[in-house]
């Protein structure tokens, strides 16, 4: 009897076509402004149909590990892909790392089981430097970061040394796997967090000084291009980027700002606009992007969800809740 | 008579001296009565203004902050705030007011309120952040001053109490029991002078 044997690559493009067919069962926004409308009741039904529990953050975690096991069964014969389950886990590993290296003086939180790293690895890694548990690649930048955060005593300080350790790895990774896609997006990610904290500290009427220490040396905007815009008035850093793919992030923010003296938009703008950038991956077929895409929806479904739910229990208006949605991916 | 004493002249002299120390007590007690209601008027009003600020205060500061904060769970804003940084220099002096020692505190803020990163944090949760940081110092004074408010009306309650027990009972008691007693010594002196001028009589006849 003859056997069929499917190549990688044909098994990859019948789980790109699996994960098409997922993305069918994703809220659609339509779905979340009319559940924005309804009651906590209503609400708690129609997540129900998407799998969501009362005990939301107990059903997203499990939804986070259904669709980590998804998508690393995916690429798993597929190695230059598998920069998606490093880059997801990595993240989840820095959060515990951050949480550890505070834990002498803050209470102690649970322990993120998302994560590659146990517990006990994270403990010999601060504690006896072994940073080749961290990432066995690149344990000199993990060293190198985990030593500047363990110096630093701020929590601010020890947050920022690890979320560049974490934008670093990220780029670094991007950069081998030779994803264009993935370079493109990591930049204008880079850029809009770098924009979002020069607002952020300008507006609070700190010095540039201060906002140094919160740069983020990996995006494509220059620091002293950032300082000529610190003594910039809104409108006019808006009209600076007006040449950037995301012109319009600013544009709507400065707006905002001259309206009612309020940065919210920002944050609703700069995830819209990283969503614009994902739903293009749509309308590839074949590649790591729409698995990437995939894993955008799904933490725009949980923030989305968690908007709502907070929402209603804070007793905030159906409009305030409608503002705050993010566009869906689907 | 209120007060159970013997109706003697002596007893009349003591009694007329617990009056005249009763009624200076009154008027002390009525004029600290009078400053304490006039005090406790003037911190009404800056309790009034205090509490009508730091209520506006904390209502913008939420208002902000569960819009901010509505995208986290409760165990990442756990984590974000689990190491605050923020000290407070706060530093009391006792201020006497009549009898009474108010506590008086200054606060000053030092560090920055700021004790997480900014990757994936929320721009209005620093903004909120910053705004709670500016009205410590009016939430510190709104407690200095409700205290105080307080202590005041506990203390206006007894020096009322003390005023009308002098008022009402004491004072009326010791003058009704020196009437009655400065009655009984005329009594006994009309009884006396009458046995006197009988015995007279008498001693006349014979």
């Amino acid at each position: 009897m003859m056997t069929f044997e499917f190549t990688n690559d044909a098994l990859f493009s019948f789980g790109v076509g699996k994960i098409k067919a997922l993305e069918t069962k994703m809220i659609t926004r339509p779905i979340f402004d009319q559940m924005a409308e309804g009651s906590l009741e209503s609400i708690y039904k129609s997540i129900a149909e998407y799998g969501y529990s009362v005990n939301l953050e107990e059903s997203i975690l499990k939804s986070k590990k259904t669709t980590y096991d998804l998508v690393t069964h995916l690429i798993e014969k597929k190695e230059r892909y598998h920069i998606l389950s490093d880059l997801y886990l990595l993240q989840e590993d820095c959060y515990n790392l951050k949480n550890y290296l505070k834990s002498p003086k803050s209470p102690v939180l649970p322990f993120n089981p998302l994560g590659k790293i146990s517990q006990k690895d994270l403990q010999e890694i601060v504690n006896n430097k072994r940073y080749h548990l961290f990432d066995k690649m690149d344990s000199e930048i993990a060293g190198y970061y985990i030593a500047q955060a363990m110096e630093r005593s701020t929590p601010s300080g020890i947050d920022q040394m690890i979320d560049t350790l974490f934008l670093e790895l990220s780029l670094k990774k991007i950069r081998q796997s030779e994803v264009d896609y993935l370079n493109v997006y990591f930049h204008d990610y880079v850029d809009l967090l770098n924009i979002e904290n020069l607002l952020r500290f300008k507006f609070m009427k700190k010095d540039f000084s201060y906002f140094s220490q919160f740069y983020f040396h990996c995006g494509s905007l220059k620091k002293r291009f950032l300082e000529e815009l610190y003594r910039e008035k809104i409108e006019d850093i808006a009209l600076r980027f007006r040449s950037k793919r995301y012109a319009s992030v600013l544009q709507k923010t400065a707006e905002a700002w001259i309206k009612d003296q309020n940065l919210n938009s920002f944050e609703v703008e700069k995830d819209n606009y990283l969503n614009s950038l994902a739903r293009i991956t749509r309308l590839l077929t074949f590649g790591v992007e729409p698995i990437f895409g995939y894993l955008f929806g799904k933490e725009t479904e949980y923030k989305n969800l968690r908007i709502i739910i907070n929402g209603k229990q804070r007793k905030l208006s159906v409009d305030q809740i409608k503002e705050m949605i993010r566009q869906t991916y689907v | 008579m209120k007060i159970e004493v013997s109706a003697t002249r002596m007893e009349l002299l003591r009694l007329r001296k617990r009056l005249a120390l009763a009624r200076r007590g009154h008027k002390l007690l009525k004029d600290k009565q009078d400053e304490l209601m006039r005090k406790f008027l003037e911190l009404i009003e800056e309790y009034k203004k205090s509490r009508k600020q730091t209520d506006q205060d904390l209502l913008d500061f939420y208002k902000e902050y569960y819009r901010a904060t509505i995208e986290y769970s409760e165990e990442r804003l756990m984590a974000l705030f689990s190491y605050p940084e923020l000290e407070l220099d706060m530093q009391s002096e006792i201020v006497p007011v009549m009898n009474l020692r108010l506590p008086k505190f200054q606060v000053k803020t030092n560090k920055e309120i700021k004790c997480f990163g900014v990757k994936d944090v929320n721009v209005g949760i620093d903004f909120s952040l910053a705004r709670m940081k500016g009205f410590i110092p009016h939430l510190v004074k709104l407690a200095e001053v409700e205290n105080n408010v307080k202590e005041l009306a506990l203390e206006i309650e007894r020096t009322r109490r003390r005023v009308n027990a002098l008022e009402y009972i004491l004072i009326p008691d010791l003058e009704e029991t020196i009437d009655y007693i400065s009655m009984k010594i005329s009594e006994v002196e009309r009884s006396n002078l009458t046995r006197l001028m009988k015995v007279k009589e008498i001693v006349e006849r014979h």
